[in-house]
């Protein structure tokens, strides 16, 4: 499996037998960005391109259409009932919309500041995913390689262009990540913070917790610190949910009172526990996800023989990897037991053992990872409560980073594959790009882009 | 023969088909004569009030409106609807077609119906002067796409 010699020659040994400046890597096998050899200089090309390229998708065309798409007219029309000392008729907490209003109160209601704040965490997202992956992984590869994953990805790209939440509830799953990487203090405080206003934009942002709880637990503190920590986690999530309410009731004119938000949220948990039916033609079980069956077209425009779309279905290529690392690295840890994976981190880049299984050579970082993917996918498994695609966002941008540190992880051993895989995720979003900006179509170049009933 | 392809190919290659499918591979979204369907709503006043301005001819279709001045029968004349779909498009022939004519002469003055219209596609005005109010001036659109409706019925 030793590639030396091979075009993208980027394994420790190479490294080590050629002066720095033309290997380009590091003697630990990672990236010198400060002087990369031409090898390592074609792949941050591409990574370059897939940022630029998701840079292009988000902007182009954004604030079209100026009508409501999909949900926006839940969130947009309870925003301007915040900033008209309106009641809130949505079913979720207030912060997600209190967003949107302060773009409106900004920019003029209007469909571009509808959207700015999508576009912002959507942003925020793809920095996230890079200096997460990078701080969890100890690589610039992983960091350079979540950063152009989650730029070129539809399923982020079309939540950054609308009115909707999710985005920002993925953005948080993210920051609760960088806070597992922190020193405690600054973990109890950044993570509390992400858990927080996750919670405050939907309840399912409560598997924010999980990154910042696991990484406590795992910590070889002493069993009174970690209690305390993690009562602090606790209460600093709940603190900003409070505040979040204490907001939405100020703009109204109402009086806050801790009676009221916990009346609110009981009242909102109960309506959406007996949302049960799965009725509504958009919902989709959790299992079907990994296909998916059936991604929800966000928007569409259809006049004289174009069509214009926006889809949440993802960069494919990404999508079904992202998937098959998540049940192989649950796999592995299943085999290997928690204890293992967590006493065999940091091994080595670059060795066969490393590139074989992420939970063996950065134990820690993949139990986070995993765990905030599954908390986040946890309240759709665990209760018949209807779901939809977008219940996924913020697990998928999770899954993006475990992504990221894998392939950093094969780079040294399979560097042809890597390069390949990003060669392939290129292609397939500039083939799916179009769907992702509203860009205009032909009803074949659609109907060949989304040949599935299920998908349009 | 792959072992000769290098890294650079391979990702000016990616990158390459990346633009061309954006740029280039999504199809011709219309062509001229080619059919397809549209849906409207219209009120009765809207045959007196919709005109378009513009003193270039498409295929020979035209507003019948140049400079402010009516060169074209209304009869003939292309005019500026907003489909269901909230696009704007220019067509001929909607209020000849025998059920829409019947309709605006008994329908009452408020009432709106869905109109259905299979139509041709004649191109695209790069710049075009549309009104939907007889009483107001024109206002400059750009890339308006013109259509002769070679059949049309009221709400299905």
């Amino acid at each position: 499996m030793k590639t030396s010699g091979s075009p993208l020659d980027l394994s420790p040994t190479a490294a080590s037998s050629a002066p720095a400046a033309e290997a380009g890597v590091r003697a630990d096998g990672d990236l010198d960005l400060r002087r990369p050899s031409r090898d390592a200089a074609h792949l941050v090309l591409l990574c370059g391109f897939l940022v630029a390229l998701g840079a292009y998708l988000r902007l182009k065309n954004f604030g079209f259409p100026d009508s409501f798409q999909f949900d926006e007219h839940h969130f947009v029309e309870n925003a301007r009932n915040y900033l008209n000392k309106r009641p809130d008729w949505n079913d979720h907490p207030p912060l997600g919309k209190l967003f949107i209003a302060a773009s409106i109160a900004a920019f003029g209601d209007h469909a571009f500041s509808w959207r700015l704040p999508s576009l912002l965490f959507g942003i925020f997202t793809v920095v996230l995913a890079g200096v997460v992956a990078r701080r969890l992984f100890h690589s610039m590869w992983a960091g350079l390689f979540a950063a152009a994953l989650a730029s070129a990805d539809g399923f982020l790209i079309s939540y950054s262009r609308a009115a909707l939440l999710d985005g920002v509830i993925c953005a948080m799953a993210l920051l609760s990540l960088l806070a597992a990487t922190l020193e405690r203090k600054w973990l109890v405080l950044v993570g509390s913070f992400a858990a927080g206003v996750a919670m405050s934009v939907k309840f399912s942002g409560v598997g924010a917790l999980a990154a910042p709880a696991v990484t406590l637990l795992c910590s070889s503190s002493k069993r009174s610190t970690k209690t305390f920590a993690l009562m602090a986690l606790g209460a600093g999530a709940v603190s900003i949910y409070v505040a979040g309410y204490w907001l939405g009731f100020h703009l109204q004119g109402t009086p806050l009172s801790l009676g009221r938000v916990a009346a609110e949220t009981t009242r909102l948990f109960a309506h959406h526990a007996a949302l049960t039916e799965m009725k509504n033609p958009a919902t989709s079980s959790w299992p079907t996800w990994v296909l998916p069956s059936k991604p929800i077209v966000l928007g569409s425009v259809r006049h004289l023989g174009e069509i214009r779309v926006l889809t949440s279905l993802g960069n494919l290529a990404l999508w079904w990897a992202s998937w098959a690392v998540l049940f192989y690295e649950l796999a592995s840890l299943g085999w290997h037991g928690i204890e293992v994976s967590l006493r065999s981190e940091s091994r080595a880049p670059g060795t066969e053992r490393a590139a074989s299984s992420l939970t063996l050579a950065d134990g820690r970082a993949t139990i986070t990872i995993l765990a905030t993917a599954l908390g986040f996918l946890a309240p759709w498994v665990l209760s018949h409560r209807d779901s939809y695609i977008y219940h996924f966002l913020p697990s998928y941008g999770v899954m993006l980073v475990l992504l990221a540190g894998y392939l950093s992880r094969q780079l040294p051993v399979r560097p042809k594959t890597v390069f390949g895989f990003f060669a392939a995720a290129t292609v397939v979003a500039g083939f799916l790009g179009p769907l992702w900006c509203y860009l205009p179509l032909s009803e074949s170049a659609f109907a060949l882009r989304l040949p599935f009933s299920g998908w349009r | 023969m792959i072992g000769r392809v290098t890294n650079l190919q391979i990702a000016i290659v990616a990158i390459l088909a990346s633009v061309t499918l954006i740029a280039f591979g999504r199809g011709t979204p219309a062509t001229s004569g080619a059919e397809y369907e549209v849906r409207l709503t219209i009120v009765p006043s809207d045959i007196s009030n919709l005109d378009c301005e513009s003193g270039l001819p498409l295929n020979g279709e035209r507003c019948a409106f140049e400079a402010n001045n009516r060169i074209v029968d209304d009869e003939h004349a292309l005019r500026p609807f907003v489909s269901t779909e909230g696009e704007l498009v220019l067509l001929s022939n909607v209020f000849r077609a025998p059920s829409v004519a019947e309709w605006v002469r008994t329908a009452p003055a408020d009432q709106r119906i869905e109109v259905y219209c299979r139509v041709r596609y004649v191109g695209l005005f790069r710049r075009v002067g549309v009104r939907f109010n007889a009483n107001a001036g024109f206002e400059t659109r750009t890339n308006v796409p013109a259509a002769h409706a070679s059949g049309c019925g009221v709400g299905r």
